[in-house]
């Protein structure tokens, strides 16, 4: 062949490409650490879940939408991760109850690596029930496969609802309050920054190519079996970091708060969303997020859930109208682009005319 | 190796489906560097060998080596790293993707070229960032020679048919793969088209050495570029021999010819009925 033109690469690497998030993740530090104490605790905690639904979304997004495997079992993930984590904490804390930093104020920098310990121990453990449900996978497609990840989430409540060790049915209390603003972001953004990062490399096509056509991604050589399972379990990871940090924040858990309805609430951001948009899975999760606490008060006056119910209208509305959700695959930063030449060549039709030109 | 190694052996390869079978003891050696072609009237089990041969159905019978290794018992993706590759009877491209990503995804499985764990993808190591790049100016430069390059970045569904087949071909070959074998692909393409196509398949012969065994019904296509030809009539090789000895094979003009009337519809009757039967 030809020698290439290409000497050096053209894109940013390394360092010089990350700074963007690093400095993403130094602004919410700061945040957290000058700006955190003068919200509002109601508010904050609604800013909060829409961090953790983002980074839950997101994750679910690698399974169902960017590796076309339809998985309504995500709650079961952010379960196991959840409860691995907070009893992890609970047990080096009762141990070590110095860590909680009661004298200094708060958990200190022992705390940040218990927590980040338990988080990744979480999360392992939560992959490797996404290696479990991923197998099925392997054999299964569209409903079916849903029909038995729906059924592994309640596999998993009913086995925690059995577990003495983590409360059974009494829910599991006095998790340590090792979650703050600057770990749910941060986690947010790695997790946005991973699967942003992976799903435009070769292994994000080849989690496409499965979703397009399976057989043909064979033919071409994609190991599709592994796609898949490597699907499963990297979103099941990220799922339950999320519940971890979901324990160590709300500080109380009960098997009910992982069931089918949570699954649904996940999926329902990664449809709205756009399957293979992850910026659109952030959008629905803030959107969704912020939805469902401005429907409470309704909700108490009525003493009826009318939050599904808006939901699902919600749902069938969009999906009359924008069948691909929010974003359909695209991401903001395309959103941005058209946008920008749609502007372009609305008023400046000279420039667009000259560009027209040149091209012919 | 021998002087001229063998693309492609196969030997007593059978299928059988239930009670029907679809194939029975086909044999065929293609040598590196030939174009060969198969050809058959309707249901006559030319794409059913195409399965066998890249591990979509496992053979009841037979063996198959590719570039001299056996290959049946591998799944399809472990076969197309020996070398083989195909394009699909019904256009199976990557739809809802970009040109240029349908190709790239072919060539990151290529056994030859760099590959990258995930970490450094994660961060974007020098060398992950430049082999992408790489990837990238070889897969436009393959989308050249089919004339897409300058359609990379819109959607494969987007192209016109007989330029979905033309990259489903570029897929194949960016795969790595010496041997391609193609299935149908000058299907719904009119004769314009056919002329392009043919002249395409030429050229990644001489340019890039390819070897190819086609499937195909246009009789000129077939007869213009094949150098041998094996026909199949209800799963058995009814012959096998140069376009000419095959346009005189009586067998050959009963299977397409000596049927019901309404056979003599299909394309491939039509020109071989045309086509000097001399
Ligand atoms: N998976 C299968 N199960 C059962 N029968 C099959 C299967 N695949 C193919 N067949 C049968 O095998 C026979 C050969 O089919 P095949 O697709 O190989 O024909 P073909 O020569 O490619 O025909 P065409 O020119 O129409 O593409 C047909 O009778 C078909 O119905
Ligand atoms: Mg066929």
């Amino acid at each position: 062949m030809t020698t290439h033109p290409l000497t050096h690469p053209q894109s940013k690497t390394g360092l010089q490409s990350l700074w963007v998030w690093i400095a993403a993740v130094a602004v919410v530090w700061i945040f957290q650490f000058f700006f955190v104490g003068y919200v509002d605790p109601y508010y904050f905690s609604i800013v909060m879940y829409s961090g953790i639904n983002a980074t839950l979304a997101v994750s679910l997004n690698l399974v169902n939408g960017f590796t076309g495997q339809f998985s309504m079992g995500h709650a079961g993930f952010m379960s196991v991760g959840g409860y691995v984590s907070a009893l992890t904490t609970s047990l080096v804390v009762a141990k070590y109850p110095g860590i909680m930093g009661v004298d200094a104020g708060g958990p200190g920098i022992e705390g940040a690596i218990l927590l980040v310990g338990a988080l990744f121990l979480g999360g392992l453990v939560a992959s490797l029930a996404g290696f479990l449900v991923g197998l099925p996978s392997l054999r299964l497609k569209g409903d079916y496969l849903a029909i038995v990840t729906l059924g592994f989430g309640e596999i998993i409540r009913v086995i925690v609802l059995n577990l003495n060790v983590v409360g059974g049915a009494r829910g599991m209390a006095n998790i340590p309050a090792l979650t703050n603003f600057g770990w749910v972001f941060s986690v947010c953004i790695f997790t946005v920054f991973t699967i942003w990062r992976i799903v435009n490399s070769a292994h994000g096509r080849r989690f496409l190519s499965v979703r397009e056509d399976e057989i043909a991604a064979e033919a071409m050589g994609v190991n599709t079996t592994a796609v898949k399972v490597r699907a499963f379990v990297m979103g099941a990871f990220f799922a339950g970091v999320a519940g971890g940090l979901f324990a160590h924040y709300l500080r109380y858990l009960n098997p009910q708060t992982f069931d089918f309805n949570r699954s649904f609430e996940i999926v329902i951001m990664v449809v709205l969303g756009g399957m293979g948009s992850i910026t659109g899975s952030v959008l629905a999760a803030l959107l969704l997020t912020v939805l469902k606490e401005a429907l409470r008060p309704l909700q108490e006056i009525t003493r009826l859930d009318f939050r599904m119910v808006i939901y699902s209208l919600m749902l069938i509305i969009l999906m009359l109208n924008k069948p691909n959700g929010l974003m359909g695959t695209r991401e903001i930063s395309d959103v941005y682009q058209s946008f920008r030449e749609k502007l372009r060549v609305r008023f400046g039709a000279n420039q667009g005319s000259d560009q027209k030109g040149a091209k012919k | 190796m021998s002087q001229s190694p063998c693309a492609l052996q196969i030997e007593g390869l059978t299928m059988q489906f239930g009670g029907l079978k679809a194939v029975s003891e086909f044999k065929l050696e293609l040598p590196a560097g030939k174009i060969y072609g198969l050809i058959g009237p309707n249901g006559a089990g030319k794409t059913t060998v195409f399965n066998m041969l890249t591990g979509v159905y496992q053979p009841t019978l037979g063996s198959i080596q590719v570039w001299g290794q056996p290959v049946i018992g591998l799944k399809p993706f472990e076969i197309t790293k020996k070398g083989i590759a195909r394009t699909f009877q019904n256009i199976r491209l990557f739809k809802q993707l970009s040109v240029l990503d349908n190709v790239m995804i072919s060539m990151d499985e290529d056994p030859s070229r760099p590959h990258h764990g995930l970490l450094p993808s994660l961060f974007r190591t020098r060398q992950a960032v430049y082999d992408e790049e790489r990837a990238e100016v070889d897969c436009s430069e393959l989308l050249g020679i089919f004339g897409l390059d300058h359609r990379k970045d819109d959607l494969a569904s987007s192209l016109p048919y007989g330029d979905q087949r033309r990259l489903e071909i570029a897929r194949a070959m960016a795969t790595g793969a010496k041997l391609l074998l193609l299935d149908e692909p000058a299907a719904g393409m009119n004769p314009h088209e056919t002329e392009k196509l043919m002249a395409t398949i030429e050229k990644i012969r001489t340019q890039f050495g390819m070897t190819i065994l086609l499937i195909e019904h246009d009789m000129k296509l077939v007869m213009g570029i094949c150098e041998r030809i094996s026909v199949l009539d209800y799963g058995v090789r009814i012959a096998e021999g140069t376009p000419k000895e095959i346009q005189g094979n009586p067998r050959v003009i009963e299977a397409y010819l000596g049927k019901a009337p309404e056979q003599s519809k299909t394309p491939a009757a039509t020109s071989i009925n045309t086509g000097d039967l001399k």
